[in-house]
């Protein structure tokens, strides 16, 4: 069955903090497609460990300059390399995405930085250069979900994962065409195409690892943990 | 690689670029018949990288010794000094001598690299069949403002003093239009083009710029007025020559900058510059000008100014038309002799390029050009470059901010004939 060809565009990607593979590999930080060779490979999840601090823009800055960024970006308006200021974002403009783009480097031109330069560098360029675009800061994970219930946060993590890839649940800006539809998820008696009984323990391993409930199927496996998983299930049972 | 080699005696002469790379630069002659290396010549290093030998006979003292390109450096730094060879490469026949000029010494951060940085922004002749060094000449030696040394070199034989001498002149970046002796490499003249002030004026017995200590950037200091700026009175957008009306029509910048030298880390593979740079309009507002240089008199004939500098290469042809186009999108033909603007054609995106003149299959001469802004000047189109930025594209866009404006992009050819 064919499958169209999506962009991430802005995907924050919350989860256990994945490490970076050594320079070689083909991170696939930004999923692009879910055309692979081979078996579907899970996204790789990373967290942003600076968010909300605002030393980490002023320490980006500086690397910006060591690394010799400015080299090709100029102090943000670009020179062989493209503005960063403006909100032209080929990639995606999320700390996570312009973490990828560094560590991955970008066609014409940009170099993969991977393996060269640490994490925590790199997160910390990253801030800096969300905050010459006048990109809002983001806030650790754990501090906006507190308050809220389970249904409001597993809400966040369906958003902000790679569920909007595929998925529609009107309603939400999630509407993608390529995997079922979801919206009244919960009134469905099974899953996995039939396969499973709709349960909250089938709903779990379905979402973690599918391979090993149907094999072939197009859905990739997402790592999640406790908190995140829990919420996301509940918000699912939700969809009534 | 960004120059246009040239066919010499069998051999394909190139040479490499990055001189904001940190690259060691050289120029290469390659046998056209089989793509075998026959020399490379370096641009820095000792003299035996550079092929300096026994025939080598520099004009000036400053340039005589043993590997000058090794000791008028820091330590090993000749190794990323610069001195690339992405410009112009002439040929003379006669005496058998090919001319190139060298790029920028790296980083633009002079403090780095203490001493005359030799070869870099120079000029070389050699023997195109071995690269051997004939001799060489530094327009800028250590220096300071990115004045790279590529230009054209316009072979001459022009009447000097009562005596006809074989000449090469040159428009060069740091502002002056030289004439030199081309056997010898001596300097016979050097004319201010463009309002100067990175230099007080030239020192013909010495055979060099006179220099403004005062206009020196450094580490944290900037400095203002600085003409011209870091593209030159010209770039490398060539010139014509006329031997009808002994007129060279060059089209070329009217631009000054302030610049700060910053710190400059030396990464493999990404720029190695260390300089904030902000350009404006020179003198009258005018980033651009084309103008008719006569090198025997040693002045401007006359000359058109022009709102955006003026990017293309310049034609003139034997029926005393002389071609050349804006980066507004007009391509003009104006008198050879008196500068009058004869015809324009708005063409769809600015030009930089170089307009040639053909004779067709139907006998008829054709003249053609391509457009599509770009270059240095034109970045912030080509690149969607932001302007909130002054400093971006090494300080050119803060002084083209209304180009997007006045053009976008293109790539066109236009092609054309006298009905």
């Amino acid at each position: 069955m064919g499958l169209a060809l999506l962009t991430v565009g802005g995907c924050s990607i919350t989860g256990p903090a994945a490490s970076v593979p050594p320079p070689g590999n083909m991170v696939e930080g930004n999923r692009q497609s879910l055309l692979q060779p081979g078996p579907l490979r899970p996204v790789r999840l990373v967290r942003n460990p600076v968010a909300g601090d605002a030393q980490a823009i002023q320490d980006g800055k500086r690397l910006f300059n060591q690394f010799n960024c400015s080299g090709c970006h100029g102090a943000g308006g670009g020179a062989i390399g493209p503005a960063l200021i403006d909100d032209q974002w080929i990639y995606g403009n999320s700390a996570a995405n312009i973490f990828w783009s560094i560590i991955e480097g970008r066609p014409a031109g940009m170099p993969a930085f991977g393996g060269k330069i640490s994490e925590d560098q790199t997160w910390k360029i990253a801030a800096f250069v969300r905050s010459i675009a006048n990109l809002p800061e983001e806030v650790p994970t754990g501090e906006e979900s507190r308050g809220e219930s389970d249904v409001e946060k597993g809400k966040k993590v369906f958003l902000r994962g790679s569920c909007v890839m595929c998925h529609t649940v009107r309603g939400t800006v999630s509407l993608s065409r390529v995997g079922p539809d979801l919206t009244h998820f919960a009134s469905r008696t099974r899953i996995a195409a039939g396969t499973l009984p709709n349960t909250r323990g089938n709903l779990a391993g379905w979402i973690l690892n599918p391979q090993n409930l149907k094999p072939g199927t197009q859905m990739p496996a997402t790592q999640l943990e406790g908190q995140e998983l829990h919420a996301l299930l509940t918000f699912l049972e939700s969809l009534k | 690689m960004t120059m246009a080699p040239i066919v010499v005696k069998g051999k394909v002469l190139a040479g490499n670029s990055g001189g904001e790379f940190g690259v060691r630069g050289w120029i290469v002659a390659v046998d056209a018949a089989n793509g075998k290396v026959v020399w490379r010549a370096y641009n820095t290093g000792p003299d035996a990288d550079v092929l300096i030998g026994p025939r080598f006979k520099p004009f000036y003292a400053r340039d005589q010794g043993k590997d000058l390109g090794v000791s008028s450096w820091p330590a090993d730094h000749w190794k990323i000094g610069g001195g690339s060879v992405w410009g112009w490469i002439s040929y003379d026949p006669e005496l058998d001598l090919i001319y190139h000029g060298t790029g920028n010494p790296g980083p633009w951060n002079a403090d780095m690299r203490p001493g005359d940085n030799k070869w870099t922004a120079g000029i070389f002749a050699r023997d195109p069949d071995n690269g051997e060094a004939v001799w060489a000449y530094q327009w800028s030696p250590h220096d300071l403002y990115d004045y790279d040394g590529i230009n054209e070199n316009v072979l001459l034989d022009l009447p000097i003093k009562g005596k006809t001498r074989k000449v090469l002149v040159r428009p060069e970046r740091n502002g002056y239009v030289y004439v030199l002796d081309r056997q010898t490499g001596e300097v016979l003249s050097a004319d201010k083009f463009v309002h100067v002030t990175t230099s007080t004026g030239f020192d013909l017995k010495n055979g060099s710029v006179i220099e403004d200590k005062s206009k020196a950037p450094s580490l944290g200091r900037t400095v203002k007025d600085l003409c011209p700026s870091a593209p030159g009175g010209k770039d490398w957008q060539p010139s014509s020559w006329s031997p009808r009306t002994g007129l060279l029509y060059i089209p070329h910048n009217n631009l000054c900058m302030d610049m700060e030298g910053v710190e400059a880390n030396y990464i493999a593979g990404t720029p190695y510059v260390g300089a904030s740079v902000r350009m404006y309009a020179g003198p009258g507002g005018n980033r651009g000008e084309f103008s008719a240089w006569d090198p025997v008199r040693q002045r401007k004939a006359w000359s058109i100014k022009e709102k955006f500098p003026a990017w293309s290469g310049a034609l003139a042809t034997a029926g005393d038309v002389v071609f050349y186009g804006t980066m507004d999108r007009d391509f003009k033909a104006v008198d050879a002799r008196s500068g009058e603007l004869l015809w324009k054609f708005r063409t769809g995106s600015g030009i930089i390029g170089q307009p040639i003149s053909f004779r067709g299959p139907d006998g008829k001469q054709y003249i053609a050009i391509a457009d599509g802004v770009g270059g240095w000047a034109g970045a912030i189109v080509a690149g969607g470059l932001d302007s909130r930025d002054e400093t971006s594209a090494l300080g050119f866009v803060g002084a083209m901010k209304d180009l997007p404006a006045a053009t976008n992009q293109g790539g066109a050819l236009y092609v054309f004939s006298l009905p």
